[in-house]
């Protein structure tokens, strides 16, 4: 019997079976529908995240770098959590001033100082309207590195920063949370922590960040001139990090070694003492988000395994129900010729079929879910080829793993007392 | 060889225990038929005399505890299961008394699946299966599912089944025996036009008059034959 026609013949006992008993069906399919769902809708965040995540390491520049006082989170350097903290505390902060002599190495074009304390629950008010804002200190060329837009106003100038003039410029939402329908340029609005003193802020632009997922995760940024902040808002010195920017052309190698000399000279550490500062490239930041994204995968997979074998255990018993249900036609089946073989892939595109339906649903459920996720959330979350391919291939290989006990069982029946079944 | 080249059917001494527990049932005990090409034989005897078990060996469903059993030549005990699959295939046409129509498919689907079984091109299955159709009037009934049609239209889409890859033998256990007296010799005049058209037909039953279709009576009791009654065909157009 040639196989097509038993693949055919299969299909059309699985299609009677499905239509025959829906509901049994559907439950059965479940399992497989939801792994599949949680393997695409996955696959879809990963995939996007790493675009994301690439177009900022692009944005900053294949060799900018950083340098921080301690180590920071993941970098593929931490020792663990108490040794971070430790070092958080036991190194001495970076001096703004080392930004200037670093700057002056020969291998390396800028040495911006930054300081993060977007985590640190700042706020802005404007008369009785308050919001938390991520609170950046940066220089005046930190446009050109993030790739956000200005969509109204300006970036605060080298001046404007030189001279520590408290300007800044906000996002949109913090725009409209704070002013409204009202132009926010040159209006004034304060900011500080509850309970401590606040300064007062000019905004001179409006801003929108990069669409990308990291946008996505923090709102109502506020960019001040690194020099104010430090001023101003009197923010901890350890929260100071520099970003270096090697001249184009320059190896990585070459500019981390010079920067790594100077920073020895400037921490006046002798030639036996540990770094007691952090060189932190593109590459190590790529390689703890992949590390990340791998145990997000590892976490993933386990996942969609666990609904697939719950499927699987359903195809175990509707194939069981229905090899017993069609006891006598299997019995007619052997007298007319079939032979043990023809009736176990029977049995087996039957289970496939139940289980390729479950996942070909999942998939529709999973596109829609990304499709959404994309429509709603900034993270371009899109499905990647591979992952229906995997997706059509575990529901598949779920069916025929799962069903081939029951097949194995029904195709082994002998003909005569099969036909005697009642 | 020893069995007449127009011996389609030869058993010596064939026997069929069926172990149930402790205790064995001897379901056929001894028995040795010859059947010829073309003939029509029917076999009688009270239920549970092994009628049934006796039609199984023939049509190569079951295996015999011991004993030999030719088939057009061929020692059946020496073969596997894909040759016995491929036996009851080509050579044997099996019709139930309960038709064992599959339910969802329609009378077509039905007539193909030994073709399906053969290996045979989905054209050629159509063809094939419209003409065995044909040749039992159903030819307007082809698409129609078996709960659509009548018993008597049933057993004749089973018979068209049976007919459809030209099997050696036509076994048939008991086909009327679900079917009013009218329906009856409706099938069984189905039954006479194959056999005026050449085929070996083996038919079980237990009503007497059915008998009289046949060519040859073999009568079991207790699992061993009673007798071989030969007659003369009665034409069953009666008329
Ligand atoms: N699969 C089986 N297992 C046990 N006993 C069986 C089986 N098939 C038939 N028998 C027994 O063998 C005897 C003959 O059965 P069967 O050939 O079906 O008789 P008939 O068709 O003449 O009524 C009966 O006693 C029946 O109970
Ligand atoms: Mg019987």
């Amino acid at each position: 019997m040639g196989l097509r026609a038993t693949v055919k013949e299969g299909l059309l006992v699985a299609f009677d079976s499905l239509r025959a008993n829906k509901v049994r069906s559907g439950l059965t399919i479940l399992g497989v529908t939801i792994g599949v769902m949680v393997v695409l809708v996955m696959a879809a965040m990963v995939q996007g995240l790493n675009g994301s995540f690439k177009d900022i390491i692009a944005s900053a520049g294949p060799t900018t770098f950083y340098v921080f006082h301690a180590p920071v989170g993941g970098g593929g350097l931490s020792t663990g959590l108490e040794e971070e903290e430790n070092e958080f505390m036991r190194n001495p902060p970076l001096k703004i001033e080392w930004s200037r002599e670093l700057a002056r190495l020969e291998p390396i074009r800028q040495v911006a100082p930054g300081v993060d304390v977007s985590d640190w629950g700042y706020h802005a008010r404007r008369g009785d309207t308050d919001v938390r804002i991520s609170l950046y200190g940066v220089d005046a060329e930190y446009m050109d590195m993030d790739g956000g837009d200005l969509v109204d106003g300006r970036f605060f100038t080298a001046t404007e920063e030189s001279r520590r003039r408290a300007v800044a410029v906000i996002d949109s939402a913090t725009a409209v949370d704070l002013f409204g329908g009202l132009d926010p340029l040159g209006k004034r609005f304060n900011i500080g922590r509850p309970g401590q003193r606040e300064t007062p802020f000019e905004a001179v632009g409006v801003y929108r960040p990069p669409d990308n997922l990291f946008a996505g995760l923090k709102t109502h940024y506020v960019f001040a001139p690194f020099a104010s902040v430090m001023k101003y808002v009197r923010v901890w010195d350890r929260m100071v990090y520099f970003v270096v920017k090697p001249h184009d052309g320059v190896e990585l190698e070459v500019a981390l070694e010079a920067v790594r000399t100077r920073m020895r000279q400037l921490r006046g550490l002798s030639p036996g003492e540990d770094d007691n500062f952090y060189l932190i490239t593109q590459d190590q930041v790529m390689d703890w988000w992949n590390k990340f994204t791998g145990v997000f995968f590892a976490v993933m997979v386990a996942l969609s395994g666990v609904g697939l074998l719950v499927g699987g255990v359903g195809v175990i018993g509707i194939m069981m129900i229905s090899v017993t249900e069609r006891t006598r036609e299997i019995g007619l089946r052997k007298s007319l010729g079939a032979r043990r073989r023809d009736l176990l892939w029977q049995f087996l595109v039957e289970a496939a079929t139940l289980t390729l339906l479950g996942g070909a649903i999942g998939m529709a459920l999973g596109g829609i879910i990304v499709w959404v996720i994309g429509a709603l959330t900034p993270v371009p979350a899109s499905v990647p080829l591979w992952s229906i391919a995997v997706a059509l291939l575990a529901s598949i290989f779920t069916g025929i793993g799962f069903g081939l006990y029951p097949a194995a069982r029904g195709a082994g029946l002998d003909p005569v007392d099969a036909l005697r079944y009642e | 060889m020893s069995v007449a080249d127009d011996i389609v059917i030869h058993t010596r001494d064939l026997k069929k225990h069926y172990v149930m527990g402790t205790e064995t049932v001897r379901a056929l005990r001894g028995v040795d038929v010859d059947i010829r090409r073309n003939e029509y034989i029917a076999i009688m005897g009270p239920s549970g005399s092994g009628k049934s078990t006796l039609m199984n060996l023939i049509g190569c469903l079951d295996t015999p505890t011991s004993g030999e059993y030719i088939l057009n030549g061929q020692p059946v005990q020496d073969l596997d299961d894909d040759d016995l699959a491929r036996i009851r295939n080509r050579e044997i046409g099996f019709v139930f008394q309960t038709f064992n129509l599959l339910p969802r498919a329609s009378a077509l689907h039905n007539v193909e699946l030994p073709l399906i079984y053969a290996g045979v091109s989905s054209r050629e299955r159509m063809q094939r299966a419209r003409k065995a159709l044909e040749q039992v009037d159903l030819a307007d009934r082809m698409d129609h599912k078996p709960n659509e049609l009548s018993g008597g239209q049933r057993q004749r889409v089973a018979i068209a089944r049976a007919l459809v890859n030209q099997p050696s033998i036509i076994l048939a256990d008991e086909p009327t025996g679900n079917l009013d007296s009218v329906t009856s010799e409706e099938i069984m005049s189905v039954f006479d036009g194959l056999h005026r058209a050449g085929q070996t037909i083996i038919m079980v039953t237990h009503e007497p008059h059915i008998t009289a279709h046949a060519e040859r009576v073999i009568t079991l009791r207790d699992g061993e034959i009673e007798s071989h009654d030969a007659r003369v065909l009665i034409p069953a157009t009666g008329a």
